[in-house]
């Protein structure tokens, strides 16, 4: 134990104390509540940081060939260590914040919000210029001093979530940053010169005429990170959905990988293994992930376990011959759909009918997890009563943020809110098609499924409604955790908890 | 041999209640937990078999879960969504209380034995958390860096903290010490280390670290701790002396996902593994029985029954020694004796 706290000081010493704070809780809090919208399915930067290690320890590979091993660095939370000279920090920090000539446009434009907001603005504006050594910048004396001064909580939940913002925007649905689009200099520029415009205007109405030949170009700019930011989006989506095919492939690869290990063991335990059938079903593609359920994408039905099929302990799953075609085909690929008590425009409404498609409908046709995920609302799901007043970062969660991308979306027809209303109304035994977040089938004599059930009784998943994610079902805790589940989040159990590495190893 | 059949879903953990002797709660997820909903059951163990008295739903998969030590109708689950839920059998459907602080899959929770009002979780996002049932916030977190498989309370010191991780080592942790650069952490043992004493039929040379799936406190010896993963051996470890494992167990021919001293016997414990069995192990310090002290163990016996991986074993406190229930993915949760499974010596 070398942290004595009695004994000469010396500011090395202090350095180290410093350095070796528990901040774990803290931190911990700034980064769980850094997205709530997102939910936790979005990287931590910080979790698993030695597993990449690990596993190619485990290889055998040496640590220089590491794919993270120079990306390490940027791993980090602000102000750990790393080399980077310390004038270039504290010429950034200068340039941020003390500079009058940045100060004071920022000013002018976020005046309305609290003092502290121009700080945090400029930091932003700041993380996202090119030069961003602070993040991995050494800790200076005049970086500690900073900081001491700041005080150091507050310092802290500023500073934090705003510079592990940044990398993170990638990953971010339906919660664009939007300013990032936007010529910031052009649309100060665009705002200074509306107010001289108006400053004129009192002079005289002949010089408005120059005026607004000169306001033209800002505002083309600005339209201009408009069409930029449409078409970025566009491509996200597409990105998106390749994306969802890459996962489909690795889970398939990954139960690949699982059969591989077990292939040598003939015993009967594992040739019935329900579990390896799935696997073996997923290498084949017979079966995909769809939201919260298996589907097999020959038949598109959702994948029920044996029992509700056969009572005996079945090896086999439900295929999608045996299940009840109660629906008519009519409905498959209709974009108006016209079941009674259904007016609503679906964009990708029906297309699980579990009639057999000729061709393969899963590279065809849009993944409807992009639309769900990026039309989803922002939603800040911190219990109610969460002490809001004490939040040091109130800027920071704006029920603004995003809504230019809801409406965008909305507009190009992707998801609507007011398609999760749909089944809710649903009752009893008439079989009936519902949206695509929650197939339903419930069959006479025979005990409803649970995914059915959450439709009978209001859709307590992502497609509740706003009050009821923040309030919970009859105002109980039971809140939904609004995230969006992709493949990758089942591969990665699939790889992590049980199969590839828990089965890889054999003794011996 | 009793047995209940969690139909539709896939069981992940089984403890029986330290209040009752007949009440179990066994925590499950659909489509192996991979996705889809979870469910918990409250079982009862009858005359006539094993009756479900009553089962809670969430939205994800439950893939541990503990009983409250301080009341004996209330329990905690850990989510795939990141959540911890405490659910009270006499209250309606939902939790009475919920927590969200983790950002990945919560592995394992563990209610205190000593200190009964905290209890720990693990998770994958690499950290365990120490709370009260009060709190709306965690009152410590502990950063691991890696995956946590399972967190554990001694039971014998209400301070001291272990846990498991995918870097092959097992952590300990004393919460009354200052939190400094080690963040409490005064103990990480590499349980990959060779052991002291060359195991016969063993190999002296390491395997290699691999990932440590679940460990357990021996309930009479309070420095002695077993853990086991996805190598398929089981290890002993005597924190007196942590350079390395003392015993070796080897026979699983799979990852072994749980283990479980028993509460009767100071030597033996229970594992269920993906290789489709249960087994009963004594790890020969018991002299009485013939073991050596510090001994080699042995398997005493297995239980074949299942026929998916096993996943839960859990030891039953009360009335004679041996009985014990298993869960499996074969969406069956079997209640049997120990005793009618045991080989000959």
């Amino acid at each position: 134990m070398a942290d004595a706290l009695c004994g000469p000081s010396n500011p090395l010493q202090q350095f180290k104390q410093q350095t070796s704070l528990d901040r774990t809780l803290q931190q911990d809090r700034l980064t769980s509540r850094l997205s709530p919208a997102q939910g936790f399915r979005s990287h931590d930067p910080n979790a698993g940081l030695l597993d990449p290690e690990f596993e190619a320890f485990q290889a055998g590979l040496p640590p220089s060939e590491l794919p993270s091993y120079h990306a390490y660095q940027s791993h980090q939370q602000p102000f750990s260590a790393g080399p980077s000279p310390a004038p270039s920090w504290a010429q950034d920090f200068q340039q941020l914040h003390i500079s009058p000539s940045s100060l004071q446009p920022q000013q002018s434009l976020y005046q309305s919000g609290p003092s502290t907001a121009g700080w945090a603005q400029g930091f932003r504006q700041h993380a996202t210029q090119p030069a961003m050594s602070q993040r991995t910048a050494s800790p200076s004396p005049l970086a500690f001093q900073q900081k001491a001064r700041m005080g150091y909580g507050g310092f802290q939940s500023r500073f934090a979530p705003q510079a592990s913002f940044a990398p993170n925007v990638q990953q971010s649905k339906g919660k664009e940053p939007v300013y990032e689009q936007f010529d910031d200099a052009a649309f100060e520029q665009a705002f200074v010169q509306a107010r001289d415009e108006m400053m004129d205007e009192v002079d005289g109405q002949n010089s408005l005429q120059e005026d607004v030949g000169t306001l033209q170009d800002p505002l083309q700019d600005v339209l201009q990170g408009q069409q930029d930011f449409m078409s970025s989006l566009e491509e996200q989506a597409q990105t998106e959905e390749q994306r969802a095919h890459d996962e489909q492939d690795a889970l398939s690869a990954t139960a690949q990988e699982l059969l591989s290990k077990v292939e040598d063991n003939k015993t009967d335990k594992f040739r019935n293994s329900q579990f390896l059938g799935l696997m073996r079903k997923l290498r084949d593609r017979e079966v995909k992930v769809e939201g919260d359920k298996m589907v097999e994408t020959v038949s598109s039905t959702p994948l029920k376990p044996a029992f509700i099929h056969a009572p005996s302990h079945d090896s086999t799953y439900a295929s999608g011959t045996s299940s009840p075609m109660s629906w008519d085909s009519a409905h498959f690929d209709t974009h108006i759909c016209d079941t009674s008590g259904c007016s609503v425009h679906h964009a990708y409404d029906h297309w699980e009918s579990p009639t057999t498609p000729t061709f393969d409908n899963s590279e065809q046709r849009p993944s409807p997890l992009v639309a769900h995920t990026a039309s989803r609302p922002l939603v800040d799901t911190r219990p109610p009563d969460y002490g809001h007043e004490t939040d040091a970062d109130l800027g920071r969660i704006d029920p603004r943020d995003g809504q230019g991308v809801r409406d965008i979306l909305t507009e190009m027809g992707g998801g609507t809110v007011q398609h999760d209303e749909i089944g809710t109304s649903t009752t009893a035994s008439t079989p009936h098609i519902n949206d695509d977040s929650s197939v339903l089938s419930v069959v006479d004599g025979e005990p409803p499924f649970y995914a059915d059930m959450r439709a009978l009784h209001g859709a307590r998943t992502e497609s509740a409604n706003q009050s009821e994610m923040l309030y919970g079902h009859d105002g109980t805790l039971e809140r939904p955790v609004v995230w969006s589940r992709d493949e990758g989040v089942t591969r990665e159990r699939l790889e992590r908890g049980y199969v590839r590495k828990d089965i890889r190893q054999r003794l011996h | 041999m009793l047995e209940f059949r969690t139909a539709g879903f896939n069981p992940y953990s089984t403890k029986y209640s330290p209040f009752f002797d007949s009440r179990l709660a066994v925590s499950a997820g659909a489509n192996f937990g991979l996705v889809g909903n979870g469910r918990l059951y409250i079982l009862n163990l009858t005359s006539n078999g094993i009756a479900c008295e009553k089962y809670f739903e969430t939205q994800d998969c439950l893939f541990d879960t503990a009983w409250s030590e301080q009341h004996e109708n209330q329990l905690l689950t850990a989510g795939g969504d990141g959540s911890l839920k405490l659910f009270d059998i006499g209250v309606g459907e939902f939790p009475v209380a919920g927590w969200q602080e983790h950002g990945r899959e919560v592995f394992s929770v563990h209610w205190g034995l000593v200190d009964k009002s905290r209890f720990a979780s693990s998770s994958w996002d690499g950290t365990v958390k120490i709370w009260t049932p009060e709190r709306k916030e965690s009152l410590v977190t502990l950063p691991v860096h890696s995956c946590v498989y399972s967190a554990q309370f001694s039971p014998h010191h209400p301070d001291i903290v272990t846990c498991v991780s995918r870097d092959s080592h097992l952590r300990v942790y004393d919460l009354r010490t200052k939190a400094s650069a080690q963040n409490h952490m005064t103990l990480a043992i590499p349980i990959h280390a060779p052991p002291k004493l060359p195991v016969p039929g063993y190999g002296q040379g390491s395997v290699g670290p691999t990932e440590c799936l679940t460990h357990d406190w021996n309930k009479y010896r309070d420095s002695v701790l077993a853990t086991a993963g996805v190598d398929g051996v089981i290890r002993t470890f005597d924190l007196r002396n942590p350079s390395g494992p003392v015993n070796l167990l080897p026979g699983h021919e799979y990852a072994v996902r749980k283990i479980s001293w028993s509460p009767h016997l100071s030597d033996v414990l229970l594992s269920a593994s993906y290789d489709m069995t249960c087994r009963v192990w004594t790890d020969g310090s018991n002299v009485e029985k013939g073991g050596s002290g510090a001994g080699f163990g042995r398997e005493l016996g297995r239980m074949d029954a299942h026929t998916e991986f096993a996943m839960g074993v859990d030891w039953c406190l009360f009335g004679a020694e041996g009985w014990c229930a298993t869960c499996a993915w074969d969406e069956r949760v079997l209640v049997w004796d120990v005793r009618e499974h045991m080989r000959a010596a």
